[in-house]
């Protein structure tokens, strides 16, 4: 078993907006903090060569997910048993990266992965190739499209050779040939045993690739299979969206009462 | 030790990471990095019309040029409160990137640290122009053994720096009004350090309590190379030097303990 997860739960902190009298002045900070279980009493195991999509229907935040199982967050419940070496992959923002060239982006994504630099400055020609940067390596990141970052942070991941890869949001990205380049390198790591767990905003990437699907709902956290788990994010964004529509039009109206 | 070892396996990356966040502070601006000497240059030039032309006294402080005497303070007085500055601020500035890499927490301290480091650094040429103008014209100041000093200063700096940003990022978790504090601690640092005053115009048994304050004992490392008469007992910069360890050990504990709830915020 390449991870286990037995009775697991994650506690967060949450900031609330404060109750207060409809009359009464600001005096104290608008937030209040308070604890929430976004994950609990989670028994999980992933295969090697398995890939699981995750969706977040309680905090939004599948990366919460991602983290426990690439061990950058500890469980305050149960037991985990992680894989020895694993990636949790993230596209850079612009603003962390901006004012770097193209090369020195993609050293920085694999050091925030956790590759030491003599790793890096041995695998750096395999990443930029498969990110195919390797013309605009010194070219600053942002003259560049801004696919190439997503591109970069894939390739540091795909070339980490470790045992699992957490991809959030940045699974299958780039131009349609670079996306299938993205899913054969998927499917060559998993022949090889590398395990994947991953969170997509794309339905279709889901049905595609993944093995299984995990809901994370507190403690109703369940597997579906993944045309379930297309079905449920495709549901889930609708009303999300719907939700934000309503929070808008409440909000122009409450302007338009002042 | 294994946190240091790896921070020494991952210097590239912060390398990086300190060369990303300088040139996108300075990129924002129409003079770039020259601010960097601008600033306190200007700052020294201000206290000096203000002290040695409009009150017509440097405070019984008879290292000259007075001008100098005051820009070897602010200058590393301005990393100083730039670290304390940035260390609250932690969590809401670099909370996402934090909580999801495979680094120890104290890269990003280290990397805001090194930054404030740099931009004393850069600025240092402002005291080398100034001091050779000085000289040439003046005959002073003369640069002697005690710029052997200057880098045994900017290593305990470094570990002030790094303490007092822990402890400031530590005690933001939970109570982020640590935010507003930091500029007493600012001005704290810059009324009760001989930034434009001398332990001189103290008595003598009072000498030894300056020295609680390590930025006290930093100070006379730096400006040893021009002033060596200016250094006291050994003693005074061992009780310096203690405080900005414990001062750093007291982050190291507050960051380690405070790590996991960080990490519960995103």
């Amino acid at each position: 078993m390449l991870l286990s997860m037995s009775d697991a739960g994650v506690r967060v902190v949450e900031l609330r907006e404060r109750n207060r009298g409809r009359n009464l002045p600001t005096v104290l900070g608008r937030h209040v903090r308070e604890q929430a279980w976004p994950v609990r009493h989670l028994d999980f195991s992933l295969k090697r060569g398995e890939t699981v999509y995750v969706l977040d229907l309680v905090t939004h935040r599948p990366a919460l997910f991602l983290r426990l199982a690439t061990g950058t967050l500890r469980p305050d419940e149960g037991t985990i048993a992680l894989p020895r070496r694993s990636v949790l992959a993230r596209p850079a923002g612009r603003r962390q990266v901006r004012s770097l060239s193209v090369g020195q982006s993609l050293r920085m994504m694999a050091g925030l992965y956790g590759l030491a630099d003599k790793t890096i400055d041995r695998r750096f020609e395999e990443m930029a190739e498969f990110a195919e940067v390797t013309r605009v390596l010194n070219r600053p990141i942002e003259s560049q499209h801004r696919s190439v970052v997503a591109q970069v942070a894939f390739a540091a991941a795909a070339c980490s050779r470790t045992d699992l890869i957490a991809f959030d949001r940045c699974a299958v990205v780039g131009d349609k040939a670079f996306r299938r380049k993205c899913a054969r390198k998927i499917a060559e790591l998993k022949k090889a045993g590398t395990g994947f767990v991953v969170y997509s905003p794309d339905p279709k990437q889901i049905v595609g690739m993944a093995d299984r699907g995990l809901v994370i709902a507190g403690p109703d956290t369940r597997e579906v299979n993944p045309a379930e788990l297309a079905g449920m994010l495709v549901a889930d964004k609708k009303e999300r969206r719907e939700r934000h529509r309503r929070q808008r039009q409440r909000q122009r109206k409450q302007d338009g009462d002042d | 030790m294994s946190t240091a070892q790896t921070l020494l396996d991952h210097r590239g990356t912060l390398a990086l990471m300190v060369r990303q966040d300088l040139k996108q502070y300075y990129g924002r601006f129409q003079l770039g990095i020259l601010w960097v000497m601008g600033e306190p240059l200007m700052q020294a030039l201000f206290m000096w019309i203000v002290f040695a032309l409009i009150f017509g006294s440097t405070k019984g402080i008879t290292q000259d040029p007075f001008v100098i005497y005051l820009i070897t303070g602010l200058i590393p007085l301005g990393w100083l409160q730039r670290s304390v500055n940035q260390g609250p601020k932690l969590l809401r500035r670099s909370g996402p990137q934090l909580v999801s890499a495979k680094l120890p927490v104290i890269t990003w301290p280290l990397r805001k640290v090194l930054v404030a480091m740099m931009d004393m650094i850069l600025a240092s040429p402002v005291i080398v122009i100034l001091a050779v103008g000085f000289h040439l014209f003046t005959g002073s100041p003369t640069v002697g053994w005690g710029i052997l000093l200057v880098p045994v200063g900017v290593f305990f700096q470094l570990l002030l720096c790094l303490g007092l940003f822990m402890i400031g990022a530590a005690l933001a978790v939970h109570l982020p009004d640590v935010e507003n504090m930091t500029s007493l601690v600012n001005r704290a640092f810059f009324w009760l350090s001989p930034v434009i005053w001398s332990q001189r115009n103290f008595p003598e048994w009072l000498t030894p309590w300056l020295y609680l304050n390590p930025f006290h004992g930093i100070l006379d490392c730096y400006r040893a190379a021009f002033w060596p008469d200016l250094l006291t007992s050994w003693t005074n910069y061992a009780i310096s030097a203690g405080v900005t360890i414990a001062i750093l050990i007291t982050g190291l504990v507050l960051l380690r303990s405070r790590t996991d709830e960080m990490r519960r915020y995103f």
